[in-house]
């Protein structure tokens, strides 16, 4: 209580200074007097009694220096002054203080920009109530984690817990979406699709998400299929597609050609919970059917397809929810005996079941970048660390008239301090807004997009992105200054009031501390820079990698007829009739379909596939994932009549479909190498052979299609889509004769394609390199951060280096213009300064390469087949960094060349 | 040859003691009072520069062990006043009683009566 009362008192005496110290000048020069006319009335004289009284008293200086600490918050007085005075002793010296701030803005935005992009991925919860409260439910089985499950599973997890105060399930769904029942025929509208979550009926109210308008979801949405046909869009789809119209809310759209209600749009913050995608609209499972799920979507026990979500109780951690849902776990019978035994749920954070199972991986590049960014940062660091060197140097004079007078030292550093901080901060500052601006730009490349779905990137000012910026400031502003501030303090008094911090001080040292910062400098970056040349080729490899077909001219649209009701045999006719009439128009070459593309998010897989003559493959455990026979499990991709030739891919062997390969033709199948190799050994054991799927079909395979390397190729079946089954959804391929064609060969698809039915959805239109470019996203993501990390550490590297090489020059001035004057030529000078240049940058060079080949083992595998020992990266980097160096040397050595002896003999 | 008296330094802590126990007996007075007062007390054996009393008056009332004034002198001169409070009293009674007992076992071990047998 007295602590607080005197803290209280003394910030009331920082306002009131100079009352106080008017009373206390009074107060003394009063008690002066009465010492005074007390000593006289003992007979002293005048001068004598004030000798006395002044004697009695004591010192009033000290006095006050005494009342003053106690009458003021002593630390925030010298703290302000401190400020004051760095303020001032920056302005007095523009040039450096530029500079300072320039490097640190540098180091330190690099920094936080990847911080920030890093914040929105990882760190940044969903805005909803309470958000750490949310976690999602993995299911493992018998070793392989699943992040999706069945509708069975979810409502026995959903009614029996009793950790969750509400569990919610939703997945991913894609639907055509028109204002108008019948677009296109009455108006030039188009039927657009678009992205958003089928989810259960509780979903909104287990996030705790408030409507912007109207109403959300509850728990009728859920009582019966296909009975409450309502929708909630998404803010921005408000906005954009319907033009923030007030009275959209009670109105229907129609999603794939039905009507639904619109009940509610989200608020603006809320984006989904899936992937980091932002979602356009959310409809109930139960209405599953008419949004792209099969009819029997309930009955299917083996369709697992929905991620789980929920709200922990209060107090409830996730390890002891995960305990309950394993006793839960027993309780799940399935339809085939011991198909779900083992089960075990995992329950992890909400922002792990946003990225399902690739969070490892997310996290990975994230600490890589982090760290490659830091290494930028202790450039940018040493940088301004050997500036404030060489200033300290030409302050020592100050600094000891100030110790002479009786500062102490550490009050010296302190100060030396806060003008650390002072740039620090500044710089940081800088740093923070040159972040945002970088964030922005890294984002739009950031690899974890669907298709062509951005990622939800919210630059709302975030409060951890701002405490990084400070935390990171003030760290540097520590490492920085501290060092320079404490050799200051130390400078000794009498050379440096004569001014003799000339030749023989600091820097002409062979490892002063400028030179060991620079040779620092010079490592770090060969470490930034080598992990750029590392990535980058890695990327070069992936460009030039085979991706096992031609993406040159090649031109892709997705078509689903089957969202607006075509059941199978009118898809095909629509199809047919569809590549047909594309093949006519002019530009193009060839067409023809398929139902996946080779990286294009969706996999298709069929089961049970085995050669002719063998027995049939082990039944199903249930039709759980984890449970299939993975030696009979194929991908398949079911293709129109030259397809092989439209994609560019070449046939080892045999020959490609034709029109003639239709429903009534005998069964026929091409596969791939990988899957020839499992099924026979080789592909010229493979051609002419049978095989069998589960039903007793048999196909003969007529041909062996050729893998590419872009990536791990995978056994896979090519079916003639005319003989395949049930599939609505395909991919129009079209190689044109120049990509110059493209724009007219898209508008022209579109318009055979209303022709034939205006309500069909087209969609996902990819151009050329398009189609490969998720398989690139992850290495181009990656080769750009650390190439733009590169340039910075070496250009914040030549620039340390330029200063000290400077520095030492002027040191030797004298003793440059005395060789000079003894008949030395500009050469032999010139020799001399790029010497003492060379040995710091080849030291530098050799322990930066030294630190690369051990700090890259740790990163291998994130290098897509390029060996860490790739001496032609180590090689070009070395000699990089040796030309910049030299570069940086060479021109205060031209300089030193340029000085006149008369006249630095003259300076003394 | 002067001799010269040995005086002791203030212990610190201890003028603020004197400096409640004197306003606690003589009422309100001016810094000059009570440092004339305290002088007086300790028959000039305290080595005391009257200047450090002011700070020790500063930390007392900030811990709100006495109050000030400004007032009029006997001599007609602006002076500052201080006064002991209610809080003064008591922790003046409590450090009292602490010094006190602290001196009576301090002299019990000093007592060359009670060495030894």
């Amino acid at each position: 209580m007295t602590r607080l009362r005197i803290f209280f008192h003394r910030l009331l005496g920082l306002f009131l200074r100079r009352k106080l110290e008017r009373e206390l000048e009074e107060e003394i020069r009063s008690h002066l007097e009465m010492q005074i006319e007390d000593k006289l009335r003992q007979g002293m004289s005048l001068e004598d009694a004030r000798r006395a009284a002044r004697l009695r008293f004591g010192g009033v200086e000290q006095v006050k220096e005494a009342y003053r600490d106690k009458s003021r918050l002593g630390w925030i007085e010298s703290l302000w002054l401190d400020l004051r005075y760095g303020v001032r002793m920056l302005l007095k010296k523009p040039g450096f203080t530029l500079m300072a701030v320039l490097t640190l803005s540098l180091g330190i935005g690099a920094n936080t920009a990847i911080f920030s992009v890093v914040n929105m991925f990882i760190f940044r919860q969903l805005p909803v109530e309470r958000p750490d409260e949310l976690a999602a439910v993995f299911v493992r089985d018998e070793g392989e984690v699943g992040t999706r499950h069945s509708y069975f599973h979810y409502i026995h997890l959903r009614d029996q817990n009793s950790v969750f105060s509400g569990l919610a399930a939703h997945k991913m769904g894609v639907v055509a979406i028109s204002a108008e029942e019948h677009p296109g025929e009455t108006n030039d509208q188009y039927v657009d699709v678009i992205r958003g979550e089928i989810v259960s009926g509780n979903y909104f109210d287990v996030l705790g998400v408030r409507p912007a308008l109207g109403r959300t979801f509850g728990p009728e949405e859920d009582r019966a299929p296909n009975s409450h046909p309502v929708v909630v869009l998404s803010y921005r789809s408000w906005q954009r597609r319907f033009r923030s119209d007030p009275v959209l809310v009670g109105r229907a759209v129609y999603l794939n050609g039905r009507p639904f209600t619109v009940i509610g749009i989200t608020p603006p913050s809320f984006k989904g919970t899936e992937h980091a995608i932002e979602m356009d609209f959310w409809a109930p499972i139960m209405m599953q059917a008419q949004l792209g799920g099969g009819a029997e979507w309930m009955k299917e026990e083996g369709l697992a397809d929905l991620s789980l979500l929920g709200r922990l109780k209060p107090g409830v951690t996730r390890r002891q929810a995960e305990a309950h849902l394993y006793t839960l776990a027993q309780g799940l019978a399935g339809p085939n005996p011991g198909s779900n035994e083992g089960i075990k749920f995992n329950v992890v954070s909400e922002i792990e079941g946003r990225y399902h199972s690739y969070f490892g991986w997310i996290k990975l590049i994230a600490a890589l970048a982090l760290g490659l960014s830091g290494l930028v940062t202790l450039v940018a660091c040493a940088n301004v660390a050997n500036l404030l060197l060489a200033r300290a140097t030409a302050r020592s004079r100050e600094i000891v008239i100030r110790l002479a007078m009786g500062a102490g030292r550490w009050r010296i550093i302190r100060q030396l301090l806060t003008e650390s901080m002072l740039l620090a901060l500044l710089g940081g500052g800088l740093g923070l807004l040159l972040a945002l601006w970088g964030a922005e730009l890294m984002s739009a490349g950031s690899p974890f997009i669907i298709d062509s779905e951005r990622a939800v990137v919210d630059f709302s000012p975030d409060l951890r992105v701002l405490s990084w910026a400070v935390i990171v400031s003030m760290l540097t502003g520590l490492l920085f200054g501290l060092a320079p501030a404490w050799h200051a303090a130390r400078t000794d008094l009498i050379p440096a009031l004569k001014n003799e911090t000339g030749a023989g001080a600091a820097g002409s040292r062979r490892l002063s501390s400028r030179n060991l910062l620079v040779i620092a400098q010079l490592s770090i970056s060969v470490v930034v820079l080598v992990s750029a040349g590392l990535f980058v080729k890695a990327l070069y490899k992936a460009q030039t990698a085979d991706a096992g077909f031609q993406t040159e001219n090649l031109l892709s649209l997705r078509l689903d007829p089957g969202l607006v009701g075509y059941d199978a045999a009118r898809a095909r006719m629509f199809f047919t009739d569809l590549v047909r009439q594309v093949e006519t128009l002019p530009g193009v070459r060839i067409a023809s379909l398929s139902h996946t593309t080779p990286f294009g998010g969706e996999i298709s897989v069929v089961v049970g596939i085995v050669r002719e003559g063998d027995p049939p493959p082990p039944p199903d455990k249930g039709l759980d994932p984890g449970s299939f026979d993975t030696q009979s499990m194929f991908y398949d991709n079911p293709v129109g009549a030259k397809y092989f030739e439209t994609m560019g891919i070449p046939l080892a062997l045999g020959r490609g479909f034709t029109e003639r390969d239709h429903g009534k033709a005998p069964a026929v199948v091409i596969i791939n190498q990988a899957a020839a190799r499992r099924l026979y050994g080789s592909e010229q054991q493979a051609l002419g052979k049978r095989l069998r799927d589960g039903e007793s079909a048999r196909m003969e395979i007529v041909g062996i299609a050729q893998d590419g390397n872009l990536e791990e190729p995978r056994p896979s079946l090519f079916t003639p889509f005319l003989q395949s089954k049930d599939h609505k959804r395909m991919t129009l391929l079209v190689r044109a004769t120049s990509a110059s064609e493209f724009k007219s060969i898209a508008e022209n698809v579109r318009r055979e394609v209303r022709k034939l039915d205006a309500r069909a959805p087209v969609f996902q239109l990819k151009l050329g390199e398009d189609h490969i470019s998720p398989a690139l996203r992850g290495p181009r993501f990656v080769a750009g951060i650390s190439m733009t990390l590169a340039v910075i550490a070496l250009t914040l590297a030549g620039m340390g280096l330029y200063g000290v090489m400077a520095y030492a020059v002027s040191l030797r001035t004298k003793e440059i213009g005395i060789r000079m004057a003894l008949g030395a030529r500009p050469a032999d000078v010139l020799g001399l300064v790029l010497r003492q240049g060379i040995f710091l940058t080849l030291l530098g060079v050799a322990l930066g390469l030294g630190a690369s080949l051990a700090l890259t083992r740790l990163v291998m595998n994130m290098l897509y087949g390029v060996s860490t020992t790739d001496p032609l990266t180590f090689v070009v980097i070395a000699l990089l960094l040796t030309f910049v160096a030299s570069l940086a040397c060479w021109i205060p050595a031209r300089r030193a060349t340029k000085v006149d002896p008369m006249i630095t003999l003259k300076y003394e | 040859m002067e001799q010269h008296q040995r005086k002791n330094e203030v212990l610190p802590g201890t003028l603020n003691l004197m400096v409640l126990k004197t306003l606690s007996t003589l009422g309100s007075l001016h810094g000059y009072g009570i440092a004339r007062r305290i002088e007086q007390i300790s028959g000039n054996l305290l080595q005391l520069n009257q200047g450090t009393i002011y700070p020790a008056l500063l930390s007392l009332e900030q811990m709100g062990w006495i109050s000030s004034k400004w007032g009029v002198s006997e001599n007609n001169r602006r002076a500052k006043y201080y006064s002991i409070t209610r809080a003064g009293k008591k922790q003046l009674a409590a450090e009292e009683e602490n010094w006190r007992r602290t001196s009576e076992i301090m002299i019990r071990f000093l007592d060359p009566s009670e060495e030894g047998a």
